[in-house]
């Protein structure tokens, strides 16, 4: 008799528990397409909130982690990725004997740091400019102090063996080679050229690095005061 | 010296003077706005710039630049390839028939090597330009402040100091 009873009543139990199974699995699959509109809703958000490069700027998405790198600064002082950690960066490789360009281009970022200093201090007072000599050869560390200091006292230069400079280009797209100005023919990789006024080509890019030592932007020239404020500018604002 | 070699000497002063004013009455060449950038001190390089008007029918050629205060002055001019700079040295600069080239920051300018004493803002080079079947000519330019944008286009610097 208690079992005449209890069939309906398991029957009960059963649809209960379908149900119940159901319904879980109908509640993980909200969650999933919750998340998966609350994902896309992120990445539609993210690419509609985030501006387009300005012209001739190219931002890093996600920024690139720099490796571990070892230079020497104007002061003879080693010049590591640590130096890169807690301040922004504007990055620019040249060469001391390069004598159109390069001046440009520091002169252009002198004009730009004083811009910041008045317009914004805070910004200014967490940037750094480091100008990277690819002529270790000539570039001795007195020299590139007597260069980047006329510039501004505040402007790093470091320079080193070729194997450490490319741990810093080689992440960043940049490169540089030595060359015969004239016939504009290569000199080995690398190597010190065996003509005594070679030239060097190099990136003519700026690489702003954020304060945890990642390329947040590639910027070519021209670069003058008013362009790399604005650019440098747009890029903290996304970030900061 | 006796004073028979006087007129002699004086004939043979004239004689230059009347040769090179004929030289110079060749008006087709004039050079604007020349500027040194003030270089870095013990800089063995420094840029200098100018603009050449050339007023004739035809085309005129800078073949080579000296002054007595640089090593070596060459031309050369700045390139952008692949977002690579590169400084090529151009060995011939023609300059068309009733127009004009600017040696500018960031395109052509004259590299001035290994300057003999060492300079400062406000100072003048002598820089002697020398076109295909001319006189050279001489200019001033004076050392500039680094500045970000282009100079102003207010100073005139062409001086003939031959004259």
């Amino acid at each position: 008799m208690k079992g005449l009873r209890s069939l309906p009543y398991l029957k009960h139990v059963a649809a209960q528990r379908r149900r119940l199974h159901f319904n879980r699995f109908a509640w993980s699959g909200v969650v999933v397409i919750m998340a998966a509109l609350a994902a896309a809703y992120w990445f539609y958000r993210h690419e509609t909130v985030r501006p387009p490069d300005p012209p001739g700027v190219q931002s890093v998405m996600p920024p690139e982690k720099l490796p571990t790198f070892s230079l020497v600064d104007q002061h003879g002082v080693g010049f590591t990725r640590t130096q890169l950690l807690g301040k922004w960066t504007i990055m620019f490789f040249g060469y001391t004997h390069c004598p159109d360009f390069c001046p440009t281009t520091l002169a252009g970022l002198n004009s730009a740091y004083h811009r910041l200093e008045r317009q914004a201090p805070k910004l200014a007072a967490s940037t750094q400019v480091v100008f990277v000599s690819v002529d270790p050869f000539r570039d001795t560390p007195a020299i590139l102090s007597d260069f980047v200091s006329h510039f501004n006292k505040d402007f790093i230069g470091a320079t080193g063996p070729a194997a450490q400079l490319h741990r810093l280009t080689d992440p960043l797209g940049a490169s540089y080679d030595y060359t015969d100005a004239s016939s504009h023919d290569l000199f080995p990789d690398d190597k010190r050229p065996t003509q005594k006024d070679y030239v060097v080509d190099h990136s003519s890019g700026l690489y702003i690095l954020d304060g945890k030592a990642r390329l947040v932007a590639w910027v070519l020239p021209p670069h003058t005061a008013g362009r790399i404020v604005s650019v440098y500018e747009h890029m903290r604002n996304l970030y900061d | 010296m006796t004073k028979r070699g006087w007129p002699k000497g004086l004939g043979l002063l004239m004689g230059m003077m009347i040769f090179q004013s004929a030289a110079w009455a060749d008006e087709s060449i004039s050079i604007d706005n020349a500027w040194v950038r003030d270089a870095p001190p013990h800089a063995e390089m420094s840029a200098g710039y100018l603009t050449i008007m050339n007023h004739s029918d035809q085309a005129r050629t800078l073949t080579s630049i000296s002054s007595p205060q640089f090593q070596k002055v060459e031309a050369h001019k700045t390139e952008m390839v692949n977002g690579q700079v590169r400084m090529l040295r151009e060995d011939n600069v023609t300059v068309p028939a009733h127009g004009s080239l600017e040696f500018k920051p960031g395109g052509y300018h004259l590299m001035l090597i290994h300057p003999l004493h060492e300079l400062k803002i406000g100072d003048r080079v002598e820089l002697h330009l020398q076109f295909k079947g001319a006189q050279p000519l001489t200019v001033e330019a004076q050392i500039r402040d680094t500045a970000d944008e282009m100079p102003p286009h207010d100073m005139h610097k062409m001086h003939d100091m031959n004259m």
